[in-house]
C-alpha cells in the first residue's frame, strides 16, 4: 500500500514491510535534511500563532515579523515544489481523494496567507511607512483590507490546523527521527518491549 | 570531502537558477491573487456596495430639534452604552495566542486521529480480505 503524501513515503504498518520514513528525495530537499525542514515548519507554526495577537508582540514586532515570514513561507513552498508540481500534473488523472484534498487545501492556505500578508502590508502603520513605501491609509479600500486581514488570519489558523492534520504522519516521523527515535523493525521493537 | 562528491559549478548555478525562477513563479502567483482581489473589490463587488445617497443638506434638515432634558439624558445614556459595547475588552495578548494555538493544534490533532483510524480500519479490512482469499485458494487446492 502506498499513499502519496507530501514529503512522505508510506509503506505498510506491519513489521515485514519497511516502515514510514520522511521522504527526502526532491531536488530541493536533497540540500535540506529532515531536521531543518521540521524546524522551519515549527518556526512557521509558532509565528502564525504568536502573530495572532498584536498586543502580545506590539505593532512594530508584529509587522516586521510578519514581513519576514514571507521568506520562510517561500522556502517552505520551494521545499515542497516537486510534490506540488507532480500533483498539479496528476490532478485530472486518477488520484487518491486524500491527496486531492491536500492539494486543494494547500491552495486555499496559500491564498489565505497571500491575502493575510498583502493586507497586512497595505494596512501597515510602522514597517512599510518606515521603508518609505505607500500604504492603503486614506484609501477607499482601507477598511476592506483591515477586514480581509482579520478574516484571512482566522482562515489561516483553521487551514493550518487542517494542513497539520493531513501531514501529521510526516511531522511525527520527522520528530521521531530528529529526536533520535529512529523507526525500528518489529523484532527489535518487540525485544525492546514497546510497540 | 572528495572533489567528486562536490557539485560542479554548473550544477550549483542551475540549482540557484531553478530556485530563483520558482520563487519568481510563487511571487507572481501571489501577485495575481492580490490583483484579482483588488479587481473584484473595484469591479463587480464595488457595484453591490454603492454608498447610500446622502440627503441634500437644507436649512430645514440642518436645524435639528432641540431635545428636551429627559430625551437628552436618554440619548447620552444610549451613547455611553454603545461606546462601552464598541470598546474592545482590555486584553494582554497571550490569551489570544493560547486560544489560536489550541484551535490550530486541536483541529490538526482531531484530523490526524480521524485519518489514522481510517487508515487502520482500511488496512485491516484489506488484510482480512486478502486472508479470506488466501484461505479460499488453499481450500480449493486441498480439494483438488
Amino acid at each position: 500500500m502506498t499513499i502519496d503524501m507530501p514529503g512522505e513515503s508510506v509503506t505498510n504498518v506491519r513489521g515485514k514491510m519497511p516502515r514510514r520514513q520522511p521522504r527526502n528525495d526532491s531536488a530541493t530537499a536533497r540540500y535540506w535534511g529532515v531536521r531543518p525542514r521540521l524546524i522551519l515548519d515549527i518556526v512557521l507554526l509558532i509565528s502564525f500563532v504568536t502573530l495572532m495577537s498584536v498586543r502580545f508582540t506590539g505593532l512594530a514586532v508584529h509587522e516586521w515579523w510578519g514581513i519576514s515570514l514571507v521568506a520562510a513561507i517561500v522556502i517552505h513552498l520551494l521545499l515542497q515544489w516537486d510534490w506540488t508540481a507532480g500533483s498539479t500534473q496528476r490532478l485530472f488523472r486518477r488520484m487518491a481523494m486524500r491527496v486531492r484534498l491536500t492539494y486543494l487545501l494547500n491552495w486555499a492556505l496559500f491564498i489565505a496567507v497571500v491575502l493575510l500578508i498583502a493586507s497586512g502590508i497595505l494596512i501597515s502603520e510602522v514597517a512599510i511607512p518606515r521603508l518609505g513605501l505607500p500604504t492603503a491609509r486614506g484609501d477607499a479600500l482601507f477598511n476592506f483590507w483591515r477586514r480581509t486581514h482579520s478574516i484571512a488570519a482566522d482562515a489561516c489558523i483553521v487551514l493550518s490546523g487542517l494542513h497539520l492534520g493531513l501531514n501529521w504522519r510526516w511531522v511525527w516521523s520527522a520528530m521521531r527521527l530528529s529526536i533520535g527515535f529512529a523507526p525500528r523493525s518489529r523484532k527489535s521493537a518487540a525485544a525492546g518491549g514497546r510497540s | 570531502m572528495s572533489a567528486q562528491a562536490r557539485p560542479s559549478l554548473f550544477a550549483m548555478g542551475r540549482g540557484v537558477f531553478l530556485q530563483v525562477s520558482r520563487t519568481v513563479v510563487i511571487l507572481c502567483v501571489a501577485a495575481m491573487i492580490v490583483g484579482a482581489t483588488i479587481a473584484l473589490m473595484r469591479g463587480p463587488l464595488a457595484t453591490s456596495r454603492q454608498p447610500t445617497r446622502t440627503p441634500a443638506v437644507t436649512a430645514r434638515s440642518v436645524a435639528t430639534p432641540v431635545p428636551t432634558r429627559q430625551s437628552d439624558r436618554r440619548v447620552a445614556q444610549a451613547q455611553e452604552r454603545a461606546d462601552a459595547r464598541n470598546q474592545p475588552l482590555p486584553e494582554r495578548g497571550y490569551p489570544t495566542v493560547l486560544r489560536s494555538a489550541g484551535q490550530l493544534l486541536g483541529i490538526g490533532l482531531v484530523l490526524a486521529v480521524i485519518l489514522t483510524i481510517r487508515t487502520r480500519v482500511r488496512t485491516r479490512m484489506r488484510l482480512s480480505r486478502v486472508s479470506r482469499a488466501l484461505s479460499a485458494v488453499r481450500s480449493g487446492a486441498a480439494e483438488a
